[in-house]
């Protein structure tokens, strides 16, 4: 009972909102064409010839279309909309659910480029990941090992948005392959990658919900002014004395 | 003087007031001479046109690439071709009228970590006294010239 009390007061905006937009990328199989633009995705995967083999149980007929697909920016009821009506019908481990969000102020931006701002979104993600029950096999729990090789847990924003265009490389210093990655001059956006794509289509917005709310409970408790860095400047007039002595 | 660094809501603003001698220093060398800032780079942003006191590049100052003084309107962390590491970038200096009226206030189009703009903030201050160290300050030399005695045997 407690459990499913923690669970509601996770999902119930309880802040005020500071997400300007907000956009997911979905990731599967569909049986038949979702209606919106279908881009290949490298990273998904359906080995062999049955896709029905390597799906979570939802698929049901036979997969047509494979890849990502994405929501255009909106508000958070739009984006629910948007994933209850193009859902995929197959997913396995190789499928991610990603959530970009952009926000009113720069600040905001600035203020998530915080290791702490990933740590809580673990945190929160796994508490509610343990409250639905998921099996042990769900790939959510590889995700939230900090060790899925498209979605690790590692602090590289301040490389990451200084990347001008979209780069797929792993092991280097701006790898967007974090859980949080900060890909400001491509889409201006901050991405969660920790979320895979479920079984169910109500339970990936419930997850993008409970990443939308994880942000803005995150960024009302980084009130305050920000600090003033001084850059020390060298006094003047100082003169440097050199003194040499010469035999000869 | 003071120079300050902070993250805005805008992205980051830079407090430029530096000493009248600093600014005497690239007045001179410039005899007089000024650009504009957005012939350089667009990162820097401001109520007022922003310029700065022309100066020559300096091969033998940067051939440590310790710092760089040749990249106004860039990040103040600029990357160089030449080499694979950012250079703290004190163009600032340069600018017009950062002596007086309380100095400059610069918005710059740069987002930062907490962590990144401490380390830029003290990279930006060792820069600073490098290049104090290696173009303004006063050096008095005395040379004590004495003859060599030698015992004898």
């Amino acid at each position: 009972m407690r459990g499913h009390e923690n669970r509601k007061s996770m999902l119930k905006p309880s802040v005020r909102n500071r997400i300007s937009k907000i956009g997911v990328e979905l990731e599967g199989g569909w049986e038949k064409d979702p209606g919106v633009p279908v881009a290949r995705d490298g990273s998904v995967q359906f080995p062999g010839s049955d896709a029905h083999q390597n799906t979570m149980p939802g698929g049901r007929g036979k997969m047509v279309l494979s890849g990502e697909v994405q929501s255009t920016p909106g508000d958070l009821s739009e984006v629910s909309a948007f994933i209850l009506k193009v859902y995929p019908q197959f997913v396995n481990k190789t499928c991610g659910l990603h959530v970009h969000m952009s926000f009113i102020r720069r600040y905001f931006y600035q203020r998530l480029m915080d290791p702490s701002y990933q740590d809580t979104m673990f945190n929160t993600i796994s508490i509610w990941a343990e409250e639905k029950k998921f099996s042990k096999s769900h790939p959510i729990w590889e995700r939230l090992s900090g060790k899925h090789v498209t979605c690790m847990r590692e602090f590289l924003a301040d490389a990451q948005v200084r990347v001008g265009k979209k780069r797929y490389d792993h092991n280097v210093p701006y790898s967007r392959y974090t859980a949080i990655s900060y890909p400001w001059l491509q889409h201006k956006t901050v991405e969660c990658r920790l979320l895979p794509m479920f079984e169910d289509a109500s339970d990936a917005v419930e997850g993008v919900l409970l990443v939308a709310d994880t942000t803005n409970k995150f960024l009302a408790k980084q009130g305050g002014r920000e600090r003033k860095h001084f850059i020390d400047l060298p006094v003047m007039n100082n003169t440097f004395v050199r003194h040499y002595d010469v035999n000869i | 003087m003071i120079c300050t660094l902070n993250r805005t809501r805008v992205g980051a603003s830079l407090h430029v007031l530096v000493h009248p001698d600093v600014e005497d220093f690239f007045r001179i060398n410039s005899n007089g001479m000024t650009e504009a800032v957005e012939k350089w780079g667009r990162c820097w942003k401001s109520s007022k046109p922003l310029r700065v006191w022309e100066f020559p590049f300096n091969e033998e100052a940067n051939r440590d690439f310790l710092y760089t003084v040749w990249a106004p309107g860039m990040l103040l962390m600029a990357s160089d071709e030449d080499i694979d590491r950012p250079v703290p970038n004190i163009s600032f200096l340069r600018l017009v009228g950062a002596s007086q009226d309380g100095g400059i206030t610069v918005n710059i189009d740069m987002l930062m970590s907490r962590k990144y703009i401490q380390a830029t903030a003290k990279a930006l201050s060792e820069a600073c006294g490098t290049f104090y160290n290696d173009f303004i300050q006063d050096i008095s030399i005395s040379i004590s010239i004495s003859k060599a005695t030698h015992a004898g045997t």
